[in-house]
C-alpha cells in the first residue's frame, strides 16, 4: 500500500478503506513530496517517471518490491542532492551491479539492504558501500554474512582472522 | 526360406560391427539361434523399421551440420552483430518461416571472436549523435532484455550489468571538446554530468587529479556487462524463432555479373550474389547456399569477405579499387589485482593519456589496457599477449592517475581483435554499389558490442523496409568511404 508525505506536513497521504485518496493536496499544487512509501507495490524503472520531478525527496521506502531492479537504482541519481534514506530490503532483483549506482546519492544517511537474496557476500557489500557513501549508515548486512564459517572447534582468538582470510579466498 | 531369413540377420549385425567377418558370425548365429531367436527377431524388426521412411537412419550419408541449400538472408559472422541482425529480421518478419535466415560462423568455440573477448562496456559519451542514439537504444534493449529475449521454459537472461558509469578525464587542451560533447549528449538524451577537478577529488578520493581540467561521468545506462550472456541470449532466441545456424567458413561467392556505366563513362562490373559457398570445418566439402541477400557481419574478417567479391582489387582510380577499410587490430586487456585499490565506486575510467581501467568483481581485481599508437600496432597473426606493453606503457600512466596501483600484480591477460575501420573508426552500414545485395554491418572499431542491438534493428529495417525507421544511420553509409568523406568522433582519447 503506497503513501506519501508532503513537505511542511506531518501527516501521510494514504488511501482510505475504500482505496481512494483525498484531494486536499490539489489546493497547494507546488508543494514537493518529501517521503514516499511504496512497500510491496509493483513499481519498476518505468514507474519512476512519475517521481523524477520531486527534487526534494528525502525518504524512499521500497521494502518487498519485486520489480525494483538494478536499472531502477540507476535511475535514482536524480535524487542525488536530496535523498537521505533509502530502504531496499527484500527486493529480490537487486544485485551488486545495481548497488554501485547508489554512489550518486551523495547525501544518503541511511540505507537498508537486508534480505537481498542475490548478494553472495552481504558482509563484503556492506563494507564496500560504507566506503563509498561517506555519511551513510548501512543496515541489514552483518560482517559474518557471506564468510565461510569455520567449524566449532576453531573458536579461538584467531577465529576472527581465519574467517576474514577464508572470506577473501571465497571471492 | 527360414534359413535365408536367419542367415541375413548377421548381415544386419555386421552393419553395426563391420569388422566382424561374415562366416564366423553366421556360424555363431546357427549355433545358438534357438537361444537368441528372440533377440535376432527383434533386431531384424528394428532394422526394418529404421529402413522405412520417417526414421533417422538413411543409407545415404549426409555430412552433419551442412547449411540448407537455399536461404533468403545469409549472415556471414556469428558474433553479437550477426545474431542481433538475425533476431531482428525474424522479429520484423512476424510470420513463422516467412523469412529463412542463416547465420554462418567459422569458429564454434568463438576463440578469436571479438564479441567474447571484449571488456563489455557500454557508454553514451560519444560526440556523434548517431553513436549516442545507438548506444541509448541498446541500453534500453538491455533494460528490458527479458521482454525481448526470453524463451519459454528457459532461464531468464542475466547480463550481470554493473551500473558504474564511465568517467572520462580531459586535460586543458581538450576540455572544450568535452564540453561540446556534453551538450550533444544531453540534447540527445544521455544522462551525463560534468565534474570539476575539486568535485572529482571529493567524489573519488583515490584519484590523483593532476592535469585534469574537466571530467564527464555517466549517471545512467552506462557500465559494463557480460558479452557472452548477450550473445547467447540473442542466439537462443533467434534459434527458437527459426534461424538456421551453421558452423562453416565462407570461402567464396558465385555471382551474376552485369555491366553498368557510370555518368563519367566508366564501365563497372556489378555483381549480384547468387550462391554463398560455405565450407565445412576441417574438410574440403562446401555447400553452395542459394540466397537473395547477404549480410557481411564478419567483424575483423569483413575485409577478407569483401575482397572475395573483388572489392578493392580493381584499378586504383575506379570504384572497385577502393577496398573495405576494415582490418583486424589487436588490443590487449590485462587483469590486475590490487588489494588497496578503489572500491565499489570505480567507474570505467578513461584517462586522456589513453589508458582505461575498470573494476572486475568485488575482490580487488581490475581490468586495464590502452590503445597503442598508430605506428606501434601489434602483430595480428595471432592473439599472443605482449606483457612488455603493460610494463612500459600502461602501468606508469595508470599509477599516475590512481596512486594505489603502484602496488599491483598482473594476474592474467588476453588479447582480442577490433574490427578497426581505418578510415574513420565508425561503423559501416549499408550497400556497396558494386554488390547490390550485400549489406555491410562492420567496422565498429571496438564499439560493436555496445551498439549491436540497435545496429541489428537498423540493418533489419534496411533489408525489410528499405530504409531506416528507428534510428537514422545514413551518416554511417558505406558511400562515405567511396566519396572520401569521413565522419570522425571527436573524442578526447
Amino acid at each position: 500500500m503506497c503513501k506519501c508525505r508532503f513537505a511542511g506536513q506531518s501527516e501521510w497521504l494514504r488511501p482510505d478503506s475504500r482505496g481512494r485518496f483525498s484531494y486536499d493536496f490539489m489546493s497547494t499544487p507546488d508543494t514537493q513530496i518529501e517521503e514516499v512509501d511504496l512497500s510491496g507495490t509493483l513499481i519498476n524503472h518505468n514507474g519512476l517517471e512519475n517521481l523524477v520531478n520531486q527534487n526534494k525527496l528525502q525518504t524512499l521506502s521500497l521494502p518487498g518490491c519485486p520489480e525494483v531492479d538494478d536499472w531502477f537504482l540507476a535511475r535514482l541519481h536524480v535524487f542525488g542532492e536530496s535523498l537521505l534514506e533509502l530502504d531496499l530490503s527484500h527486493c529480490s532483483r537487486i544485485t551488486v551491479g545495481g548497488l554501485t549506482a547508489l554512489q550518486n546519492l551523495r547525501k544518503l544517511k541511511r540505507l537498508d539492504i537486508s534480505g537481498l537474496p542475490q548478494l553472495q557476500n552481504p558482509g563484503l557489500v556492506w563494507i564496500l558501500l560504507e566506503e563509498i557513501l561517506p555519511h551513510c549508515r548501512v543496515t541489514g548486512a552483518e560482517y559474518e554474512q557471506g564468510l565461510i564459517q569455520p567449524d566449532s572447534q576453531e573458536q579461538t582468538e584467531d577465529h576472527h582472522e581465519a574467517s576474514t582470510h577464508t572470506g577473501l579466498r571465497h571471492l | 526360406m527360414w534359413r535365408k531369413l536367419f542367415t541375413s540377420v548377421p548381415a544386419f549385425r555386421a552393419l553395426k560391427a563391420p569388422c566382424r567377418s561374415f562366416s564366423s558370425s553366421s556360424r555363431g548365429a546357427e549355433k545358438d539361434f534357438f537361444k537368441d531367436l528372440d533377440t535376432h527377431l527383434r533386431a531384424f524388426r528394428d532394422k526394418a523399421a529404421a529402413a522405412m521412411p520417417g526414421s533417422d537412419w538413411s543409407p545415404i550419408e549426409l555430412t552433419p551440420g551442412l547449411p540448407p541449400e537455399r536461404a533468403d538472408v545469409v549472415i556471414v559472422g556469428g558474433g553479437v552483430v550477426g545474431w542481433s541482425i538475425a533476431y531482428w529480421l525474424k522479429m520484423k518478419a512476424r510470420v513463422r518461416d516467412g523469412l529463412r535466415v542463416l547465420v554462418v560462423e567459422k569458429d564454434p568455440t568463438y576463440s578469436q571472436a571479438s564479441t567474447v573477448l571484449s571488456c563489455g562496456g557500454i557508454r553514451q559519451q560519444f560526440s556523434l549523435k548517431e553513436n549516442i542514439l545507438l548506444s541509448l537504444f541498446s541500453a534500453h534493449f538491455m533494460k528490458n532484455i527479458n521482454n525481448h529475449l526470453w524463451v519459454v521454459n528457459e532461464d531468464p537472461v542475466d547480463l550481470q550489468f554493473n551500473h558504474s558509469g564511465y568517467l572520462f578525464l580531459a586535460s586543458e587542451k581538450s576540455a572544450h571538446i568535452m564540453e561540446e560533447n556534453y551538450r550533444t549528449q544531453r540534447y540527445v538524451g544521455a544522462k551525463v554530468a560534468l565534474l570539476s577537478p575539486s568535485q572529482l577529488k571529493e567524489r573519488f578520493p583515490w584519484m590523483n587529479t593532476e592535469g585534469v581540467a574537466l571530467a564527464s561521468l555517466g549517471l545512467e545506462n552506462e557500465g559494463w556487462f557480460d558479452p557472452w550472456s548477450l550473445l547467447n541470449a540473442l542466439r537462443r532466441k533467434a534459434v527458437s524463432m527459426g534461424v538456421y545456424q551453421c558452423f562453416g567458413e565462407v570461402t567464396g561467392f558465385k555471382c551474376a555479373a552485369n555491366l553498368a556505366e557510370t555518368t563519367d563513362g566508366e564501365v563497372l562490373n556489378v555483381q549480384r550474389i547468387k550462391y554463398v559457398h560455405v565450407r565445412m570445418p576441417n574438410s574440403l566439402e562446401y555447400q553452395p547456399v542459394e540466397c537473395a541477400v547477404v549480410v557481411n557481419a564478419a567483424g575483423a574478417n569483413s575485409g577478407k569477405i569483401a575482397s572475395m567479391l573483388g572489392i578493392g582489387l580493381g584499378p586504383k582510380e575506379s570504384v572497385s579499387g577502393v577496398p573495405l577499410p576494415v582490418e583486424p587490430r589487436k588490443r590487449f586487456v590485462y587483469v590486475v589485482h590490487c588489494p588497496d585499490g578503489p572500491g565499489l565506486d570505480t567507474p570505467f575510467l578513461i584517462d586522456y593519456s589513453g589508458v582505461y581501467c575498470r573494476r572486475e568483481g568485488l575482490g580487488g581485481n581490475y581490468i586495464t589496457g590502452m590503445s597503442p599508437e598508430e605506428t606501434e600496432e601489434p602483430d595480428i597473426s595471432n592473439l599472443d599477449v605482449d606483457h612488455e606493453f603493460f610494463q612500459e606503457k600502461v602501468w606508469h600512466r595508470l599509477a599516475h592517475r590512481i596512486p594505489a596501483f603502484e602496488q599491483l600484480k598482473v594476474s592474467s591477460a588476453w588479447a582480442g581483435f577490433y574490427d578497426y575501420n581505418t578510415f574513420d573508426q565508425n561503423g559501416i552500414i549499408g550497400l556497396h554499389p558494386l554488390v547490390p545485395n550485400m549489406y555491410f554491418a562492420t567496422g565498429f572499431s571496438g564499439h560493436g558490442l555496445q551498439q549491436s542491438p540497435a545496429v541489428g534493428l537498423a540493418v533489419a529495417e534496411l533489408i525489410l523496409d528499405g530504409g531506416y525507421k528507428t534510428i537514422d544511420l545514413s551518416a554511417f553509409d558505406l558511400k562515405r568511404i567511396l566519396l572520401q568523406e569521413p565522419i570522425q568522433e571527436s573524442n578526447i582519447v
